[in-house]
């Protein structure tokens, strides 16, 4: 009985303990720039940055029903409209603009020929995931005649992991993963989508303004680009 | 990973205790209550988390945790993505696990046993402690090590209201599909195996302790 | 002055005495005994006090050993023992537990008891629990006759100790023969007196046919006082209520006789003869009320001359004074 006492009031008292913390919901694409990213912002902040990363229809859905974060870093520009329009977050702002990109297993001359060749493609969800979206705009619009089987991943992250792990030969995914699997073989594509990605504060947090202005400040932007992005500002 | 650790440990710990509270009445009510078709009833619901894929729980519980919701509006922001949330789903998702084992224990008490430690003189509390509670000590055992192991495996429902935060809701088995998405399979590899290694030393060391049990009783 | 009114029956028996239930097994006396432990029906009452089984069943303030022994499961004995006593203030359990017996028992788990060593715990239990009454469910079956014997004269020693009265459950005649005041016989469905129900039952069992005289003290240098006269006696068992003397070990005489080793002689009358077989006859003798079987041959009963009335003398030996 003791025993549990015990360990009832370090639950409690460690509950307790909450400090000045950030915490951001970031699309999957973002996630290791904006983890590549957090020393810099340490050595200028006191302010401790938690990340979850997602889907960012998922996160806005999580958003509505009253996810505490403080900040939204999405893929694209329509859900944080979204929650603009229903006033869950403060009006959009891009902080970086991201590219589709095709990743394969096996070398081919050019992106096309490596996505012919595919028998696999995976996605990211094209319903939740904006580079699903890209994904599948794209493929309407340039890939009919690939004969690849379509298979989606919760996330983008999700779509570059089953290229990686070999279940599918080719994944159609954010041009920020390059530096993550230097194994695969990466094409950009011809007439490659750009997708705006937007940030917007929820709940008017003054952490996350900061955070913002850090994220578009020249250094942050520039590391940013070394990542695989275009700059916020065409 | 520690943060996860903890968190899992935690959410863990604290079901099975709210588990083992809210259950063991409850088991008691199943085994030993008068209204037969209510029984039946409350057996079938305590059994569905069982067969119900986690995704409808998580979606039901979504829209009862959300701030307008009727279990969230009691609190200020509602409960989805906190860690109350989490121990409110958890508690749903593990109770056959406690509930299941308690009751099996509890209809095979004998009557006559009951009746005597009643004509001794317990009040209810002390049959509880001196009769029920040693009698059936190994169930409470089984289904508090069932109910933790099953909390600690947990996905489907946390990954539906939890909202992967880290140091609040991120459990281990979500920070291992996030560490596989982000392609960090080292760190999967850690939690994947740490996970195996636990599970199985659990079960292992249950198992063991049932046998000696049922051996000391042949022998003696 | 206890009552008991239930299905119709109504029994009454003095405070601190003991009830025997004799009857077959199956026959219902389990039943009774868990009704008055648990059931809500009836009246259960000592004296003008509130009818017992109108209380809930945890404060009636009853002893019950239960015909299962069931105790206390994965727990050791004295810790059940010391649970119980500290519900009930019973602070002198360990020197009961000695007089049953039970005391090597106290480190074992009570799982791990044998069927005779589970009956002496539970009926510790009993004793420590009981208040009112003790509800005795055949206490000893699982004991042989000696070891039944000694732990029943214990719990009735004890009992008397605490005047308290006991409903004892049997189908051994010799258990409430050596305990109980009061018989209810379940077959006949008669409710009398110890020594009215004896001279039925060895109408009905000639052949295990024995005299029970309850004793006026404690015996003394092998002596014991029954109806104020000094009997010899062998050992007789602690706390011995009442002793038996066989019919086969009586001889009766026609005059006085000399000294011998045979210890008792006492002047009776002859007050019937019944016939058993062809080679053995009881002749029941009154010893100024009392009575007393002598089981003989016919042919020693022609040769002797008996008949109802005669005025005889009966021996028995130091050694056929036995506790009941």
């Amino acid at each position: 009985m003791k025993a549990v006492t015990t360990v009832l009031l370090l639950i409690v008292a460690c509950h307790a303990q909450a400090s000045q913390t950030l915490r951001i919901a970031v699309a999957s694409n973002f996630k290791p720039t904006l983890e590549a990213l957090l020393p810099l912002w340490q050595a200028q902040n006191d302010i401790a940055i938690t990340v979850s990363s997602g889907p960012s229809g998922a996160l806005t859905q999580q958003i509505l029903a009253g996810a505490p974060f403080g900040l939204f870093l999405s893929a694209d520009a329509g859900f944080p409209e979204a929650l603009y329009a229903k006033d869950k977050g403060a009006k959009p702002v891009v902080y970086a603009r991201g590219q589709l990109i095709a990743a394969c297993g096996h070398n081919a001359s050019a992106a096309m020929a490596a996505l012919q060749q595919a028998n696999t493609l995976a996605l990211a969800n094209t319903r939740t995931a904006p580079y699903g979206q890209a994904a599948a705009g794209w493929l309407t619009e340039h890939g009919k005649h690939f004969s690849a089987k379509q298979v989606q991943a919760g996330s983008v992250a999700g779509a570059l992991q089953f290229a990686v792990t070999g279940n599918a030969d080719c994944a159609l995914v954010a041009s920020s993963f390059r530096q993550l699997a230097p194994k695969l073989h990466w094409y950009p594509l011809p007439h490659a989508p750009v997708l705006t990605q937007a940030a917007s504060v929820i709940n008017n947090s003054s952490a996350a303004q900061t955070f913002l202005s850090f994220l578009l400040s020249d250094a942050a932007q520039h590391f940013i680009q070394q990542n695989g992005y275009l700059a916020a500002k065409p | 990973m520690n943060a996860a650790i903890w968190i899992t440990c935690k959410l863990a710990l604290v079901t099975t205790l709210v588990l083992l509270v809210l259950g063991t009445p409850l088991a008691w009510w199943l085994a030993q209550g008068r209204s037969r078709f209510l029984r039946t009833l409350v057996e079938a619901a305590v059994a569905l988390p069982l067969i119900l894929p986690p995704t409808v729980l998580g979606f039901y519980l979504l829209l009862l945790l959300a701030p307008d919701g009727a279990i969230g509006q009691f609190s200020q922001s509602g409960l989805a993505f906190s860690f109350m949330g989490l121990v409110i789903g958890s508690v749903i998702y593990s109770l056959p696990f406690v509930v299941q084992p308690l009751a099996a224990s509890f209809s095979q008490l004998d009557t006559r046993l009951l009746q005597l430690g009643r004509s001794q003189g317990l009040n209810p509390w002390q049959l509880l402690r001196h009769i029920v509670l040693p009698a059936t000590c190994h169930a409470f055992v089984m289904a508090a090590a069932l109910g933790f192991a099953h909390t600690v495996g947990e996905f489907g429902v946390v990954l539906m209201i939890g909202g992967n935060i880290p140091g609040e809701t991120q459990v281990l088995s979500i920070l291992l599909f996030d560490e596989v998405e982000t392609l960090n399979f080292a760190q999967a590899h850690r939690i994947a195996g740490g996970l195996l290694a636990a599970s199985f030393a659990l079960l292992v060391v249950l198992y063991s302790w049932q046998k000696k049990r049922g051996h000391t009783r042949v022998a003696t | 002055m206890w009552q008991l009114e239930l299905d119709g029956q109504h029994w009454r028996w003095p405070q601190g005495q003991w009830l025997g239930i004799s009857g077959p097994s199956g026959c219902g006396k389990t039943q009774l005994l868990t009704h008055m432990a648990c059931g809500t029906k009836g009246l259960l009452q000592r004296g003008a006090q509130t009818n017992l089984l109108t209380l809930p069943s945890h404060k009636r303030g009853l002893g019950w050993a239960a015909q299962s022994a069931a105790l206390w499961p994965n727990q050791r004995v004295h810790t059940m023992l010391n649970a119980l006593a500290a519900l009930h203030q019973a602070n002198h359990w360990q020197r009961d537990a000695h007089e049953l017996g039970i005391t090597p028992l106290l480190q074992q788990y009570t799982d791990t008891l044998s069927g005779g060593e589970r009956q002496r715990v539970a009926l510790l239990a009993a004793v420590i629990c009981a208040k009112n009454l003790l509800l005795l469910d055949e206490p000893v079956s699982a004991l042989d006759a000696n070891a039944a014997h000694h732990v029943l004269n214990a719990i009735r020693h004890i009992a008397a100790q605490r005047e308290l009265s006991a409903i004892l459950v049997s189908h051994q005649w010799q258990d409430l023969a050596a305990t109980c005041h009061w018989v209810y016989h379940w077959q006949s469905n008669s409710f009398s007196t110890l020594a009215d129900a004896h001279r039925a039952h060895v109408l009905n069992h000639p052949s295990n046919a024995c005299a029970l005289w309850p004793l006026d003290g404690p015996s003394l240098n092998g002596q014991v006082l029954v109806n104020g006269q000094p009997l010899d006696c062998g050992p007789l068992a602690p706390n011995t209520l009442r002793v038996r003397i066989d019919a086969h070990e009586v001889s009766i005489a026609h005059q006085q006789p000399g000294p011998s080793s045979i210890a008792n002689t006492l002047s009776v009358t002859v007050t019937g003869l019944s016939h058993i077989s062809d080679t053995s006859l009881i002749a029941t003798l009154d010893w100024h009320g009392y009575q007393l079987y002598a089981l003989i041959t016919p042919k020693a009963a022609t040769t002797l001359g008996l008949a109802k009335g005669l005025c005889v003398y009966a021996q028995f030996k130091a050694h056929a004074v036995n506790s009941a």
